[in-house]
């Protein structure tokens, strides 16, 4: 980094675009993605792998012994599969949205110097971080006077508000030029009228990356819906492919007990099993990242809004 | 209506006390501010109701930190007992141990990550688009898997029998171990494992943060002659700056909680390898798996935020002192 | 701006529409209830009508019960089972059942939480092992004691054995009904048979643990690829094969004196066996970090030659083959069938409960009642299995209710055998039940909340070295005096005079001390 020189031109740089200090930071990064891709690959290899050979083999990165078992017995039933897809889709989505509005406005509420309360506000935020009343009050505020159960709400309103991001939202708007609010101001914008049109677009990298995390995790969460929803038909992805791993732990693991009732427990895949199911539960994300790549991959200029 | 006899009966107030224009002024003040700030505390209201509502209101479960819960008596019924929910924590002979290990590991976590991110994110700032999209979708797969998957991983790198790094030791002629059994690799392991899944995370928000920063400052150094070193330390950094230390206090909040999948799916709740592994909640889950007591673990996790706390506004005030404006509240 | 602008709107519009429907969705969910129940008030008089001569008490409204148990998966045919049980049983008891089946992961959580937060259900499994937790929900007040139900049934009470009813007793109060099952356990080895015969082992000289050395030793020695012996981290139960009770005293000792793992001398002798064992190559090399799933592999691969089993059942031998991964095996017993106890599968009635004496109804029922605890356990005739004679059935994998759940919901000896069962499996369990050996303190039960701060303590220490020590992977020269002292200091002795009161107290209360 250091031996690009400062007396280098632009135009000199353009004609020698390979130098030095590129080809080595090209190079460590490869060595970082691929520090990052195989043991991902190790992943998708083992959920391709027959169980027995992975037995006798260990784990490898070419299956031993192609098997598609473990696919075919999570899609067993592909109706249940792709309403819970369904649901976390819904979620995922509602939530993020939901979420991400909210985060923006305190975010960018407790970022401005001039707000009277901004202190005040930014520790009221966030003390929640740190502190929680736990489990039980929760439940029994969304149960017994919400009566969020059984509905998708209670896997979303719970999570809109997470100081975590809040925090970091702020950190984003807080070198966020004070004059464009100001000159706004003298045109005789309105605080919610510079949000929308100013603020939030703005702001479209930091959302883009928060919008990113928040949606991970709607999209991960499975605890909330075991506590809340009875309903079949609200289950969410996750909570499906936990139950399906449990069953499988269960009869694996327990096979003195299982035996009892005659179950047979060496045909069932466990550990490709295992890795297959951190494919379909993880993989949509790999998938959706490149979306919200698009929009904090290039640089907002200020200028560009007015065109 | 109401504003015409609230003035009306502050008069009639400072009439009475006798105390001309100072608290006249004083209450328009603060009437006067609240009017300014109507539409950002409008903007405020939405979040504020969910944050009361599902935060705050919920509180009042912290007072099984100082009871004997019973299911039948509940909560406002049940026994206080003081601090004795508190005691099988710190009567333990690993207390020390343990909260050793937790702020260590933290700290360690908070270094490296901010150090290494914020050089990833700079260097990424000078790539091309096409190998920037790979680069960052890669550091981005390890943070989708769970830690329980990637204690499989670890183990088919660790197992003393058929562990790639055991093989690669034996192909090298060198000693081969045990690698669940001994304490020393522990802390190379966990801070590895734990910068392999977490690394993307951090180094996303600082790159979103630097594309956020107003192009032109670029611009107006390029013209200027800078370096790009000279544009990474005099804009980049300073420009980042806030952000920086959000991160860092929010990490300095969650010192003392620690990162449970981590430190108990990896080393696979190997007893051998507690000495350099345990962290308070790993202890605290372990110890507390008989019993499920909610005051116990109530207790533990009331402790662990105010550490938490304290340390917040230490770190806070000590931003504060050195630059008002990054600091956090 | 103005392409900003619009995508603003349509970004708003989309939050709009995403609001609508998840609105739809809660509200149709808020009607469903709704719909049921009043579906449940329509159709309740018609039944009432048809069924009025046996229903106790037909002016009443039937009593709803909300029942939560453990599965492992989650069946997807469940409402057709619930229909069948509620048109079954509303004569009979005048009460419906909700049924309520929650994953095993979070049974724990989601049990407590509703608990504490004192919602009202009535019938919920239990057990002292995962998430049934039936201790603690005791000695925290989340049962209803059952004595006087149990008394007003007298069937129920008749059908279950009373050394049964005397273990789920804790302070001298049934708390739960136990699910009938196999109660009984012997230990021992479990050998591939092809090394029994090629090595000429004498099964007959195998008599306690430490006889099986020569066994492994000839294995190791001859059988290079072959594992001796492979067991998970805690191999064996140390204490019972050196003379102690499962509550801690040296048996006939007339004192009854708790002792402490640690502070028995045989302890140390065991884990010098252990380590030599381990030493010798004997005990698989990852025994102490092995996972569970790993280690059914592999057994499943063939290379284990033994196995410590702990069920050792009438005919197991032909269900192990499979887990030895097809190859031959003969068991070896080296102790007499015990009673083991009934904790492992019960149901209690919630303390939250509005109708506790239809529950134990209910589950006098499922005691009781051939019908109903096949309705649990196997779902409908036709649908979900099909009968192969009038003792067994075939579940029908595909029928939607294939979960085999029979031990989770009551007795299992009154149910239908499955295809592959011996037909007298269910008279051999229970002679064996009744002729299992009882413990000599059968019924006491150690209340663990006196000695919470040190208990977790000890236990967290326990599971920091046991594990190692008991599988041999370390030095006991070297580990075993810090794991002596970190016992000691975490508590054990405060422990083991607390539980001491305890069985003394029960001790003297039944004549025995």
């Amino acid at each position: 980094m250091n031996s690009i020189n400062a007396k280098t031109t632009p135009k000199a740089r353009r004609l020698n675009p390979i130098s030095f200090s590129k080809l080595l930071i090209h190079l460590l990064f490869i060595i970082v993605t691929l520090c990052m891709i195989v043991p991902f690959i190790l992943v998708v290899s083992i959920s391709f792998t027959d169980e027995t050979s992975i037995m006798e083999n260990g784990y490898q990165f070419i299956p031993g012994e192609f098997s598609m078992k473990a696919y075919e017995y999570i899609f067993k039933a592909p109706i249940l599969l792709l309403r819970a897809y369904g649901v976390t889709i819904l979620t995922t989505v509602a939530g993020t949205l939901l979420s991400l509005f909210v985060t923006a406005m305190l975010g960018y509420v407790i970022s401005r110097r001039d707000f009277r309360y901004r202190t005040p506000a930014t520790f009221l935020i966030f003390f929640t971080m740190l502190f929680n009343g736990g489990l039980v009050p929760s439940y029994i505020l969304i149960t017994q006077y919400l009566f969020l159960q059984n509905t998708l709400w209670a896997l979303i309103l719970p999570a809109l508000i997470s100081p975590f991001y809040i925090m970091i939202m702020k950190g984003f708007l807080s070198k966020m030029p004070f004059e464009i609010i100001e000159s706004a101001k003298m045109d005789g914008a309105r605080e919610l009228k510079i949000f929308f049109k100013i603020i939030l677009p703005l702001s479209t990298p930091a959302l883009a990356t928060l919008g990113l995390f928040i949606s991970f995790g709607f999209w991960n969460s499975w605890f909330p819906s075991l506590l809340y929803i009875d309903n079949e038909k609200l289950i969410p992805i996750q909570l499906l492919l936990v139950r399906m791993l449990q069953s499988l732990e269960f009869l694996t693991s327990n096979s003195d007990f299982v035996n009892q009732f005659g179950v047979d427990t060496s045909e069932l895949p466990t550990l490709s099993a295992r890795m297959a199911m951190a494919i379909l539960a993880g993989g949509p994300m790999v998938f959706i990242f490149p979306f919200f790549q698009k929009y904090f991959v290039k640089g907002l200029t200020v200028g560009s809004l007015k065109g | 209506m109401a504003k015409l006899s609230n003035t009306e009966s502050i008069d009639a107030v400072e009439q009475r006390l006798t105390l001309p224009g100072a608290a006249k002024k004083k209450r328009r003040t603060e009437w006067f501010y609240l009017k300014k700030n109507s539409e950002l505390l409008l903007l405020l209201t939405p979040g504020a109701l969910l944050l009361l509502i599902f935060s705050y209101l919920p509180m009042f479960g912290t007072v099984l930190a100082f009871k004997d819960f019973r299911y039948d008596k509940g909560f406002w019924g049940s026994e206080w007992i003081g601090f004795d929910n508190f005691k099988f924590f710190f009567v333990s002979d690993n207390a020390w141990l343990i909260t050793r290990n937790t702020v260590g590991y933290g700290l360690v976590y908070m270094i490296l990550t901010t150090v290494i991110a914020l050089t990833f994110a700079i260097l990424m700032n000078e790539m091309g688009k096409k190998w920037l999209r790979i680069h960052q979708t890669a550091m981005f797969i390890p943070y989708c898997l769970s830690w329980v998957v990637v204690s499989y991983l670890a183990l088919a790198l660790l197992d003393s029998s058929n562990g790639y790094l055991n093989k690669i030791l034996e192909f090298f002629h060198m000693e081969t171990h045990m690698w669940y059994l001994e304490t020393k690799p522990w802390p190379y392991i966990l801070i590895s494992a734990y910068l392999w899944k977490n690394i993307g995370f951090s180094t996303l928000v600082y790159f979103a943060g630097i594309m956020g920063i107003n192009q032109e400052y670029y611009e107006a150094a390029k013209i200027d002659g800078a370096s790009r070193w000279q544009m990474a330390t005099r804009i980049t950094l300073p420009m980042l700056s806030t952000l920086i230390v959000v991160l860092l206090i929010l990490a300095i909040g969650h010192i003392f909680v620690g990162d449970f999948g981590l430190h108990y799916f990896i080393p696979n709740n190997n007893g051998m390898t507690f000495p350099t592994t345990d962290i308070i909640d790993t202890y605290v889950f372990r110890a507390l798996r008989v019993y499920g007591d909610i005051g116990m673990s109530t207790a533990i996790g009331l402790y662990q935020s105010i550490v938490g706390l304290v340390l917040v506004i230490t770190a806070n005030f000590v931003v504060r002192k050195i630059s008002e404006e990054n600091s956090l509240f | 701006m103005k392409v900003l602008k619009r995508s603003m709107v349509s970004v708003l519009a989309l939050c709009f529409m995403i609001t609508l429907v998840l609105a739809g969705c809660s509200g149709k969910n808020n009607n469903e209830p709704a719909a049921s129940s009043s579906a449940a008030q329509s159709s309740a008089p018609a039944s009432e009508v048809a069924s009025e001569s046996p229903s106790p008490t037909p002016e009443e409204p039937p009593a709803e019960l909300t029942y939560y148990y453990i599965v492992f998966n989650m069946p997807t045919d469940q409402q057709a089972v619930e229909d069948a049980i509620n048109e079954y049983i509303k004569p009979k008891i005048n009460a419906t059942i909700k049924l309520k089946p929650v994953i095993e992961s979070g049974y724990k959580d989601k049990i407590n939480t509703m608990l504490a937060a004192n919602e009202a259900f009535d019938l919920l499994w239990t057990s002292n092992w995962g998430g049934g937790d039936y201790d603690n929900k005791v000695v925290k007040g989340a049962l209803l004691p059952l004595d006087e139900l149990i008394a007003s049934t007298p069937a129920l009470q008749s059908a279950i054995p009373q050394v049964a009813w005397d273990d789920t007793k804790v302070d001298g109060k049934i708390y739960a009904v136990p699910n009938m099952q196999i109660a009984a356990k012997a230990e021992g080895f479990a050998i591939q048979k092809r090394f029994v015969d090629k090595y000429n082992i004498d099964l007959d000289a195998i008599k306690t643990q430490a006889d099986i050395e020569p066994v492994l030793k000839a294995i190791k020695e001859g059988e290079p690829d072959i594992i001796p012996i492979a067991k998970t981290a805690n191999m064996f139960d140390f204490g019972r094969h050196y003379g102690y009770a499962p509550t801690g005293y040296k048996l006939g000792d007339p004192e009854y004196k708790i002792i402490d793992t640690i502070d028995k001398p045989e302890y140390r002798t065991f884990l010098d066996l252990m380590r030599k064992w381990y030493q010798a190559g004997y005990i698989y090399k990852d025994a102490p970090t092995i996972k569970d799933d790993q280690f059914n592999n592999l057994l499943l691969s063939g290379k284990v030659a033994v196995e410590w089993n702990t069920t050792m059942k009438p005919g197991g031998e032909v269900d192990d083959q499979k887990r030895f991964g097809g190859n031959e095996i003969v068991y070896k017993r080296i102790s007499e069938p015990e009673f083991t106890g009934v904790r492992p599968t019960m149901t209690a009635i919630s303390k939250t409960s509005k109708n506790p004496q239809a529950a134990i109804k209910f589950l006098e029922l499922t005691a009781t009642d051939p019908t109903l605890f096949n309705l649990l356990a196997f779902g409908i005739e036709g649908k979900h299995y099909t009968k192969i004679d009038d003792k067994t059935v075939k579940i029908n994998q595909d029928g939607g209710y294939k979960e085999d759940l029979g031990w989770v919901f009551g007795n299992v000896l009154i149910g239908y055998l499955k295809e592959g069962q011996a037909a007298d499996t269910w008279e051999v369990t229970k002679t064996l039940n009744e002729t299992a050996k009882l413990p000599e303190v059968n019924g006491f039960n150690f209340n663990n909340e006196p000695y919470k701060t040190e208990g977790a303590n000890v236990f967290a220490v326990g599971e920091q070295y046991g594990k190692a020590l008991n599988s041999g992977a370390v030095d006991p020269e070297k580990v075993f005096p810090k794991y002596k002292d970190a016992v000691k200091k975490a508590g054990v002795d405060k422990q083991t005079e607390e539980m001491q009161k305890q069985l003394d107290e029960w001790l003297k209360a039944h004549g025995k001390k």
